[in-house]
Order: C-alpha cells, then structure tokens, then sequence
C-alpha cells in the first residue's frame, strides 16, 4: 500500500534531494534543492513523498509558491513541479496520488493562483483528473547564424564558407531593418536587481494580465543565485529609466529568453529584440528562442522580427476550481521551475 | 448472469477496446494473456485510457491504489478485475 505524505523540508531534504536527483535531473543537487526549495524569496516550497510498504521513499511531488498580480492586486500563487516517481512504480497510481496532494494544496485557500507545464504524460493525468489545459506554451525560434547547418550540407569549406557568410550576412541584415526609440539604449546588466525592477513590475505587471510579481527580489533569487544556470539581463533604458530587459542563457549554440517583460511598446521591444540578435550573433550562437502562450500579445512582434513557431507544449492554469484562460495570463519560460 | 460469462462480457469488451484503441496490439494479434505493459503495447497514458473505459463502461470506480501492473498486465487480468469491482457495487448481487 502506497503512502503520500507531506515532506519536512528539513528533515527530508537528502530524501528529496536523492529522489530528484535520480529520477528528475542529475543537476537536482543539495545546491539546487536549497536555492529552490527554501530561499525562494516568496517562500518555501511544499513538497509530497510517496512512500511504499515497506516505508521506501519512491516518488515526490512539490508546488512553489508565487507572488502574482490578479487584476491590479497581489495574490499568491504557485507552480507546480518536481514530480518523479521510480520506474519500479511508473504505473500511473504513485504519480496520480502524488498530483492529487500538489493539486489539493494548489486549489486550497492557501493559493488563489496555480499553473503548471505538464508533459504528455502529466497531461494524461490532469486530464484523467478531469482537467483540460489553459492554453499552449509555442516555442518561437529564430536562426541568428547558419554556419553549421551549411557545413553539414556542403562538407567542404571552399564552398560552405562562402554561402554561409552570404546568408549570416543576409541574417545580420534583418536587424537594421527597424530603429532604436529616440533616447533609448541597450545595456548588459552587471549585478542583482535594484529596487528600480519592483518599481517596473508594479508599473506594468499590474496590468499585464495575471503573471509572477517580478520584484527585484524574485529576478535576483531566480536569475543572479541560480545554482547552475547562467543568466544575463539585457536592459533598455530612456536615460536612466528602466523601461524592459530581457533574460537569457545560452547552451551550446542556442540562447533561450527567458523573460521579455517592462514596456509593451512594440518599438522598445523591437529594438531590444534586435540588440540581443546583435549580440548574441558576435558570441557566434546559431539561434535564439523565446517560449511564449499562444495567446501572447507580443507573438506579433516576434513574427515580425523573423521568428518562427515552433513546437508547443500543453499549460494548465487554474484559480481554485475553475480554469484560467491563456488569455488571461503572461507566462515565459522563467516561470518554469524544473 | 453468472460471473463466468459476466467475466466473459468484460473480456470481450475490454479486448475490443484494446484492439481499437492500440495500434500495436493489433498489429501484434495480442492475446488475453499477452502482457500489454512489458511489451509496450500500452503505456503509462493508455493506463488510463483503459480505467477510463473500464469506469464509463462497467461503472465501476478505479482508485489510485487500483493502477498496479496485475490489474492492468493483460486482458484477462483486466476482466478479472472489472469482475471483483462489479461485485462489490451496490445492488450488484441482485
């Protein structure tokens, strides 16, 4: 017989972190369980462990919580994430009992807010649960260099030399298409966040829909102490304004943004957009991503920019017992925690 | 009806919806004892493919502690547990 109970982040946090780490991620160390189970600035986490009958810990759940802004006003929120079960209890039972407690803690009155990105196979248990998703999370994509892609065409470089540099430069072209906002200028960020970022997340967060209360408590915790992820702060100021920034990292050849969030001013955007292209273009990267709803109002300035959709995953959102629109939500890739 | 033929009906119901809704067991002309999980014929999501037809179709109710491999190994082992479940609902031994 299978037990669920609530974890004691204190006592449990070698069970937790030994379940994670085998069934979740290799990263899913001691540094990362800290920083995300107990320094989240918001709060600490809850976490569910599935025990069996012999009193072995086999699989593990856990919501985060969030700080989010609902209609002008503050209300707390939460993720869910975590959940890994041992092959030798995949069968559906173990990870249905485990979502069943995170969803019970998540409709409680304890969070107003919950949203989630399931896989498909979370997916097949909402849905079993009786819950449909909010929305899809589309990946757009654009190609900022295309040397390697033409190497893999043409093997010889006599000839993939050549058509490379035609097309990165026909790439390269694309970014001057548009013009900077008078005043404005484009720097990489050099340490945490200042109180200027709450002050931008109270301006505009407020009426962005319900999306992460991005103070600069949150973006320092999640951006500047992450354990294991670097990330960078491309900032666009008027003066000494802060008007948006972009968040991203880079693996390999691909950069990830993780957050584009201040002003909604399509021309701002545009040009901090292109700034970023330029950049990341000098450090060689092959292409830059941007995980967005479908339902996102600034699709149409990516489309603009030469990105293109690609693959889209299922997003469940919900306020207790009822559903919430895609609409009526801002999420990016940050707002992913495992 | 007795509970052989009740556990025949189940069998027959169960196996048609396995071949409808699996590709791979068609293919492969699974049998009743032919075990679905350990040959990949359904997975972790047809898992629950299958409770939700067994609920809606026998009216019977699945809990969690229900999705075990012996209860879900084959056909047979499916039949016998609608068979069990069907038993124990209200007003089923009339």
């Amino acid at each position: 017989m299978m037990k669920i109970r609530q974890a004691n982040l204190g006592d449990d946090h070698g069970i937790l972190t030994s379940l994670a780490q085998q069934y979740l991620s290799r990263h899913a160390d001691e540094n990362r369980f800290r920083w995300l189970y107990r320094e989240n600035p918001f709060g600490e986490a809850q976490a569910w462990i599935a025990c069996d009958d012999k009193d072995e810990a086999v699989g593990m759940a856990a919501v985060f919580p969030r700080q989010m802004y609902r209609e002008g006003t503050v209300v707390s929120g939460c993720v869910l994430g975590d959940l890994c079960v041992s092959p030798k209890y995949r069968s559906v039972g173990v990870a249905l009992q485990l979502q069943r407690s995170c969803l019970a803690r998540a409709r409680s009155g304890e969070f107003a807010i919950a949203y989630d990105f399931p896989s498909n196979t979370m997916l097949g248990i909402y849905r079993y649960l009786g819950i449909s998703p909010s929305s899809k999370f589309v990946r757009w994509v654009k190609p900022l260099r295309i040397d390697h892609k033409i190497e893999r065409i043409f093997p010889g470089r006599t000839l993939s030399r050549p058509i490379a540099a035609t097309v990165n430069l026909g790439l390269a072209l694309t970014e001057r298409a548009s013009h900077t906002p008078p005043g404005v200028h484009f720097r990489l960020a050099e340490g945490p966040c200042t109180p200027e970022y709450s002050e931008l997340a109270d301006r505009v967060g407020s009426s962005s829909g319900i999306c992460t209360v991005r103070n600069s408590n949150y973006l320092t915790w999640r951006y500047w102490q992450h354990p294991s992820v670097k990330y960078e702060f491309l900032v666009a100021r008027r003066h000494d304004e802060l008007l948006a920034y972009c968040v991203f990292t880079t693996a390999d050849e691909d950069a990830i943004i993780a957050e584009l969030f201040g002003s909604m001013d399509d021309q701002v955007l545009c040009s901090l957009l292109q700034e970023l292209g330029r950049l990341l273009r000098t450090r060689g990267v092959a292409s830059v991503s941007m995980p967005i709803l479908e339902e996102d109002p600034r699709s149409h300035v990516l489309r603009k920019l030469g990105f293109w959709t690609r693959e889209a995953a299922p997003v469940i959102g919900f306020a207790r017992e009822s559903m919430v629109p895609g609409s009526e939500m801002l999420l990016m890739h940050g707002d992913r925690e495992s | 009806m007795s509970g052989m033929s009740e556990n025949k009906d189940a069998t027959m119901r169960i196996r048609k919806f396995v071949l409808q809704k699996f590709p791979l067991a068609r293919r492969r002309a699974v049998t009743d004892d032919d075990n679905l999980l350990e040959t990949g014929v359904v997975d972790s999501l047809g898992v629950l493919e299958l409770a939700t037809f067994m609920q809606q179709e026998f009216l019977i109710s699945v809990d969690d502690e229900d999705f075990t491999p012996e209860n879900f190994q084959n056909i047979t082992s499916m039949a016998r547990f609608v068979e069990r479940h069907v038993e124990l609902q209200p007003g089923s031994a009339e």
